[in-house]
C-alpha cells in the first residue's frame, strides 16, 4: 500500500435536484467526497439516501445540477454526451446488481464489449488473466442463460476490468448472489483494488458487504453524514444507529 | 356478455395504455382495408361514370334506327359533288321523312380516317356532330362549333395525346385516296372519363362526317310532341320491317351500360386480387406484433392468471384487443380508401360527382379486416394460454424463444416445396400454364414455412458481412439471431412482395425477349414504308419523289428501295388486280439472318406469307400467272416470310417485275435498323420524315416492338405500383418489429449507452438490424420471385406453343434490392430515436 495516494474521483459541492418547484427533490444536498487512487469504498445509506444517484454522477451516467465532479483529472461537469460516452467507455467499469449481460453476446463477447466499442484489441495474456482469476475460462462460449447468477456476475467484473478503467463503480453486486457467492465477488473486489492498485466505489446497504471495503461513507437525505475507515458489520451497524438515534 | 363488455374494456384499456406498440398494426390493417375500398369504391365510381358517358349519346335520342343497308346502298361522297342530302341510306331515310311524329331526324355518320402529323398518324375515328342542339351529347369547351367541309372539334384527350390544337390544319385521307386538310376550329367537352374510351377521334358536322366516314349506320329521330319514345318505336319499327333495326335511347343506354359492366367486373377482380395480397401481407404484420406483444406480456399475463384469470379468459381478452384493433384500424381505412379512390379518380379525370360508395363492399371490406386481425391473433393468443401464472413472480420476463418445434416444419415445408416443384416442372415441360401456378402457390407455401429454417443461417451468413462494420454491425446481427421466429415472420412479408414485384419484372423481361426473337424470326423486316392509295391494296400508290433520299439520311436506318406495279392475277374463272412488289438482289443487306431461305428470291417465284396462304389456299408450288397488258408471268409459289405483313399484295422478284413493268415506280421502301434495341428512336425519328405524307403506312417488325414494349411497360408500372402497396406495409411490418424489439430492449440499450455506445452508434444498430432484416427477405424474394418468373414464362409460351427467350432484368431488380433496404433504413428512423432516447441510467434501475 502506497502512503502517497492522490485522488482519482470525486465531487465537490455536488447537488442534484430532480424536477422544479414545490415538487423539486434534493436527492444530493453540497456532497463533497474523494477516491484516492487503488481505494476500495462503500457508500452506504437508507433508501432514498442518495447513494445511487451519487454514483450516477460520479460514473457520468447523470448529470449534476451544481458542483463539481472529476475523474481521473477531468470536470466531467463541462462534458458533452459524446465525450461523457467515450469517457465512461474508457475509464469507467460498472458492475450491476441484476448483472446486465448482453443476452445475445457469449461471455467471450460481453468481456470484450467495451474494447470492440473503443476500437482497442484485446490484450489476450491480461484477458487470460483475468478471467483465470475469475473462474470462469470455461465458460466463455457460453451464453448469459447458460451460466449461474454467479458466474454471470463475474463475467459482469470481467468486463468492467477489461479496459483497465480509473474506476470501477459496482452497484448492489451481491444483491443477486446468495451468500457464499457473494463473499467470493466481494473477496475478489477487495483484491482487485490491494493488490490491482484498481479503485473500487461501491453501493451498498449491506454491513456485511461494506465491511469488505477499506472505508465507507455514509450518506442519509442527500448528506454525507458519517464515514469509517476499515468498517466491520458491527462498527457500520452502530454508525448508523448511532446517526438514526 | 357481462364477461364478453368487461373484455373489450379490459383490451381498450391495453391499447389506450400503449398506443404506440399498436401504431403499426393499425397503419398495416388500414393500408389493407383502405386498398381495398379503394378498389370497390373506384370501381363502383367508374362503373357510375361510365353508364352516365356511355349513355350520354343514345340518352338524348327517343328512337334510333339502325339501317340493315347503310353500307351497300350508300355512294362514296366525293368532294367534287358536296353531298346536300349526305351520303346516307336515301330510302331509309327518305320513308323517316315522310312519316308522321317524327320532329327531328339526324343521320350519324360514324367511321375512320387516316391521319398524320409530326408528332403522331395513325387513325382516327369519326364522329358526326348533329343539328339539331337537342341531340349534341357534348358541349363545346373552346372555340367554336365546326361547320361545312373543312372544319373539325376533336375532344381534350385527342388534342393532348396527338398534339393538335385549335387553328392547327389536320391532313387526312378522304376514302378514295385523296389527301384533305381539315382545320381545328374546336375542343368539344365530352364529359367523358379517359378511361371510358380512350379512342382518339374527330368531330365533324353532317357534311363532313359523311364524307369522311362515308356511311350513316345510324339514324336519330325525335319524337313529336305528344308521341312517346315507345310510340314512336312501334310505329317506326312497324313501317320500315325488317330494313333497320330500331329501339328506343333508352334500350340502347341499357344494353351498352351491361356490355361495359361486365368489362369492369375483370378490372375489379383484377384489384381486388391485389388488395388480396396486401391483406396477406398484412396479417404477417398483425400476427407478428402480437407475437411479441404476448412475449413482452408475458409478466401481465402472468399476473392476470395469479389473481384468477383463466386460460380462456386470458384468449378471450387478446382476441378482444385484436377485434378491437381491427376495426378502429378498418374504420381508419375504409377513410383512407375513399380519400385514395377520389385521388385516383381525379388522377384518371373521372367527375366526383360519380363517387359512388357501395355500402356492401365497404362494410365487407371492414369485417375482411377484422377478421384477418383476428385470425392473425389467434395463433399468439393461444400461445398466451400456456403462460403459466409463475411468470409474473420471474424478475426479469424470459424472451428465450423456442427456436426448434421445427421437424414438423421441415418436413411439411420440404414436401409443400419438393410437389411444387415437381408441378412447376411438370407444366414447363408440357406446357401447362395452369399446373405450373398451381405448382407455384403450392411450392410458395412451402418456402413460407420454411423461413424460419433459412432466416437464421441467412443472418449468420450476412453477420460475417456485418462483422466488417465493425461491432454495431455484429451486435444487430447477434439482436436479430435471437429471435429468429420473429425475423422470419418480419421478413417473410417483404418476401412475398418483393418475390411477387421480381416475378413480374422477370416475367415481362421473358416475354419482351420471347416476342422480339418471335418478331425477328417472323419478320424479316424492321421496317416497311409502304405507299397505299387509301382504298386498300387494289392499286400500287406511288411514293412521294425523294421521300428514298430523306429516309436513307435517317439515323440508324439502311434502307432499299423497292419498285412496284399493279397486274391482273388470273385465277379460274376470277381476274384480280393486285400490287406487286419486285424484290432486288441487294435485299441480303437489310433482312434480318436466318429468317430467308439462302437464294429463295433467285427463281422466278411468288412468295408468299403464310396468312396469305392459309385464307386462299394457295400452296407452295402451285403455279400462278400474273399479267399486265401483253406480258404474262408464270410464277412458282415459294413460302417466304418477306411477305409476311405486306398484306394482300404479290412479292416478286424484282427480274420478273422488270419484265412486268420495265416503267415500275418506286412503291415501297424496306430498311433494317442498325441497333434492334432502340427501335422506338428510330421509328420517331421515321415518323418526323413520313409526318407531311398522311397515306404511306409504316410496318416492320420494330414498329410492331415498339407496340409490344410500350404495353409491356405500361403493364409492368401499373401491377408494380399495385404491388407496391404490399410493399410499403411489408416495410411498416419492419419498422414494427423494431419498434417493438426497441421497446422489450429499453434496459440493454441503457446498458450499451452506460459501456460506451454513442448514441449515434445505438441508431446505426437499428439501421443494421432494419438493413439486415430487408435485405434478407429482399434477396430471398428475388430468388424465388425470379424462379417464378422464369417458371411463368417459360409455361405461358410453352402452352401458346412459342419459343421461350429467357431473360433476367438485372437493373430493375437491383433498383428493388436498393429501394427494400433504403425502405428498411429509412423505417428504422424511428424505433432508432427511441432507442438513443434511452438514458444510462435506467440500466441501472432495478425491475
Amino acid at each position: 500500500m502506497s502512503t502517497l495516494t492522490t485522488d482519482v474521483a470525486g465531487a465537490s459541492a455536488l447537488t442534484k435536484v430532480y424536477g422544479s418547484g414545490p415538487t423539486a427533490v434534493r436527492a444530493l444536498d453540497g456532497v463533497d467526497v474523494s477516491f484516492p487512487t487503488g481505494s476500495f469504498t462503500a457508500i452506504m445509506g437508507p433508501s432514498g439516501s442518495g447513494k445511487s444517484t451519487l454514483m450516477h454522477c460520479l460514473a457520468g451516467l447523470d448529470t449534476a445540477t451544481s458542483g463539481r465532479v472529476y475523474l481521473d483529472g477531468t470536470d466531467l461537469t463541462e462534458l458533452d454526451d459524446r465525450r461523457l460516452t467515450a469517457l465512461r467507455r474508457d475509464r469507467i467499469g460498472f458492475v450491476f446488481q441484476s448483472f446486465n449481460l448482453l443476452p445475445m453476446l457469449t461471455a467471450r463477447q460481453n468481456i470484450t464489449l467495451p474494447l470492440e466499442l473503443a476500437g482497442r484489441t484485446v490484450d489476450l495474456a491480461a484477458f487470460d488473466l483475468l478471467v483465470g482469476s475469475l473462474g470462469i475460462a470455461d465458460r466463455l462460449d457460453h451464453r448469459p442463460s447458460e451460466l449461474s447468477g454467479g458466474q454471470q456476475q463475474r463475467v459482469a467484473i470481467a468486463r468492467a476490468l477489461i479496459t483497465r478503467p480509473a474506476v470501477v463503480f459496482a452497484d448492489e453486486p451481491t444483491g443477486a448472489l446468495d451468500s457464499r457467492n457473494g463473499a467470493a465477488l466481494l473477496a475478489y473486489l477487495r483484491s482487485v483494488a490491494r493488490e490491482g492498485g484498481q479503485t473500487v466505489v461501491m453501493v451498498t446497504h449491506d454491513p456485511i458487504a461494506a465491511s469488505y471495503a477499506d472505508r465507507a461513507i455514509l450518506l442519509a437525505d442527500g448528506r454525507v453524514t458519517g464515514e469509517i475507515a476499515d468498517p466491520t458489520a458491527e462498527s457500520v451497524l452502530a454508525t448508523i444507529a448511532a446517526l438514526g438515534a | 356478455m357481462r364477461t364478453g363488455i368487461t373484455d373489450i374494456r379490459r383490451a381498450w384499456a391495453n391499447i389506450r395504455a400503449y398506443p404506440g406498440r399498436f401504431a403499426a398494426v393499425l397503419l398495416a390493417i388500414s393500408i389493407g382495408v383502405g386498398f381495398t375500398v379503394t378498389t370497390v369504391v373506384f370501381t363502383e365510381s367508374f362503373r357510375t361514370d361510365l353508364v352516365r358517358s356511355i349513355g350520354a349519346a343514345p340518352s338524348k335520342v327517343d328512337v334510333l334506327v339502325f339501317p340493315f343497308d347503310a353500307a351497300s346502298s350508300e355512294q362514296p361522297a366525293s368532294e367534287q359533288d358536296p353531298p346536300q342530302e349526305p351520303a346516307a341510306t336515301p330510302s331509309v331515310a327518305e320513308q323517316l321523312a315522310t312519316m308522321p311524329g317524327i320532329a327531328t331526324i339526324e343521320p350519324i355518320y360514324r367511321g375512320a380516317v387516316q391521319f398524320a402529323t409530326e408528332s403522331a398518324r395513325g387513325w382516327l375515328a369519326v364522329e358526326t356532330i348533329p343539328d339539331s342542339q337537342q341531340l349534341r351529347w357534348f358541349d363545346l369547351e373552346s372555340g367554336s362549333w365546326p361547320t361545312g367541309l373543312d372544319q373539325v372539334a376533336v375532344d381534350p384527350g385527342t388534342a393532348e395525346r396527338n398534339g393538335l390544337t385549335i387553328g392547327g390544319v389536320l391532313p387526312v385521307v378522304v376514302p378514295g385516296g385523296t389527301s384533305r386538310s381539315v382545320t381545328i376550329v374546336g375542343i368539344l367537352d365530352l364529359q367523358r372519363s379517359s378511361l371510358g374510351g380512350a379512342q382518339d377521334a374527330v368531330f365533324a358536322a353532317p357534311a363532313l362526317a359523311g364524307l369522311l366516314a362515308g356511311h350513316a349506320w345510324e339514324i336519330d329521330l325525335l319524337a313529336a310532341p305528344g308521341i312517346s319514345a315507345d310510340e314512336l318505336r312501334a310505329q317506326v319499327s312497324a313501317a320500315l320491317g325488317d330494313r333497320a333495326e330500331v329501339q328506343t335511347g333508352a334500350a340502347v343506354v341499357e344494353l351498352q351500360a351491361n356490355q361495359v359492366l361486365g368489362d369492369t367486373g375483370v378490372l375489379a377482380a383484377v384489384l381486388l386480387t391485389f388488395a388480396a395480397i396486401a391483406g396477406v401481407v398484412a396479417a404477417f404484420v398483425i400476427a407478428n406484433t402480437f407475437t411479441i406483444l404476448v412475449t413482452q406480456r408475458q409478466r401481465q399475463i402472468g399476473l392476470l392468471r395469479c389473481v384468477g384469470a383463466s386460460r380462456r379468459q386470458v384468449r378471450r381478452s387478446l382476441l378482444a384487443e385484436a377485434g378491437l384493433i381491427g376495426l378502429i384500424g378498418a374504420l381508419a381505412g375504409v377513410l383512407l380508401g375513399v380519400v385514395m379512390a377520389l385521388v385516383t379518380m381525379a388522377v384518371v379525370n373521372i367527375s366526383f360527382a360519380s363517387l359512388t360508395i357501395p355500402v356492401i363492399g365497404v362494410v365487407v371490406a371492414v369485417a375482411v379486416g377484422m377478421i384477418v386481425t383476428v385470425l392473425a391473433a389467434l395463433a399468439p393468443a393461444v400461445r398466451a394460454m400456456r403462460v403459466s401464472p409463475l411468470a409474473a413472480l420471474s424478475p426479469v420476463p424470459t424472451v428465450a424463444e423456442a427456436t426448434s418445434a421445427g421437424r414438423v416444419r421441415l418436413v411439411v415445408g420440404g414436401l409443400l416445396i419438393v410437389a411444387g416443384v415437381a408441378a412447376m416442372v411438370g407444366g414447363v415441360l408440357q406446357g401447362v400454364l395452369l399446373l405450373a401456378v398451381a405448382g407455384g402457390a403450392v411450392s410458395a407455401g412451402g418456402v413460407l414455412i420454411l423461413l424460419r429454417t433459412w432466416v437464421p443461417p441467412l443472418i449468420t451468413a450476412l453477420r460475417a458481412v456485418a462483422r466488417r462494420s465493425g461491432v454495431v454491425g455484429r451486435l444487430a446481427a447477434a439482436n436479430l439471431e435471437r429471435h429468429p421466429q420473429r425475423a422470419a415472420s418480419t421478413t417473410g412479408a417483404l418476401v412475398i412482395a418483393v418475390g411477387l414485384i421480381v416475378m413480374l419484372q422477370v416475367a415481362t423481361a421473358g416475354a419482351r425477349a420471347s416476342i422480339t426473337t418471335a418478331l425477328a424470326g417472323h419478320y424479316p423486316l424492321d421496317v416497311s414504308v409502304t405507299a397505299t392509295s387509301g382504298s386498300g391494296d387494289r392499286e400500287t400508290a406511288t411514293l412521294p419523289a425523294g421521300l428514298t433520299a430523306q429516309l436513307s439520311g435517317v439515323e440508324g436506318l439502311t434502307t432499299i428501295e423497292i419498285a412496284g406495279t399493279t397486274a391482273a392475277l388470273t385465277s379460274g374463272d376470277a381476274e384480280f388486280e393486285l400490287p406487286v412488289l419486285g424484290v432486288p438482289t441487294g435485299i441480303d443487306a437489310i433482312v434480318r439472318a436466318g429468317t430467308l431461305a439462302e437464294g429463295s428470291i433467285a427463281v422466278p417465284s411468288w412468295m408468299l406469307s403464310e396468312e396469305v396462304a392459309g385464307t386462299t389456299g394457295v400452296r407452295v408450288g402451285d403455279q400462278l400467272t400474273l399479267a399486265r397488258g401483253s406480258v404474262r408471268l408464270t410464277l412458282t409459289v415459294a413460302d417466304s416470310r418477306l411477305a409476311d405483313g405486306q398484306g394482300q399484295l404479290a412479292v416478286i422478284a424484282a427480274g420478273d417485275l422488270a419484265r412486268l413493268d420495265p416503267a415500275a415506280v418506286p412503291a415501297a421502301i424496306w430498311g433494317r435498323l442498325d441497333d434492334a434495341e432502340a427501335a422506338d428512336e428510330a421509328i420517331s425519328r421515321i415518323n418526323r420524315v413520313l409526318a407531311p405524307y398522311a397515306s404511306l403506312q409504316l410496318g416492320g417488325a420494330a414498329a410492331d416492338r415498339v407496340a409490344v414494349d410500350s404495353a409491356l411497360s405500361t403493364a409492368l408500372g401499373v401491377l408494380t405500383s399495385l404491388l407496391a402497396v404490399a410493399a410499403v406495409i411489408a416495410v411498416v411490418g419492419i419498422g414494427n418489429t423494431l419498434a417493438l424489439s426497441v421497446v422489450e430492449r429499453t434496459r440493454e440499450s441503457a446498458l450499451l449507452r452506460a459501456l460506451g455506445l454513442h448514441r449515434r452508434q445505438l441508431r446505426w444498430m437499428l439501421a443494421a438490424e432494419a438493413a439486415l432484416l430487408a435485405a434478407i427477405g429482399a434477396v430471398i424474394g428475388i430468388v424465388i420471385g425470379t424462379v417464378y418468373g422464369l417458371v411463368g414464362t417459360a409455361a405461358t409460351f410453352g402452352q401458346v406453343g412459342e419459343a421461350v427467350t429467357l431473360a433476367f432484368p438485372i437493373g430493375q431488380v437491383l433498383l428493388v434490392l436498393v429501394l427494400a433496404l433504403v425502405a428498411g433504413v429509412a423505417a428504422s428512423v424511428l424505433p432508432a430515436r427511441r432507442a438513443a432516447a434511452a438514458h444510462p441510467t435506467e440500466a441501472l434501475a432495478e425491475v
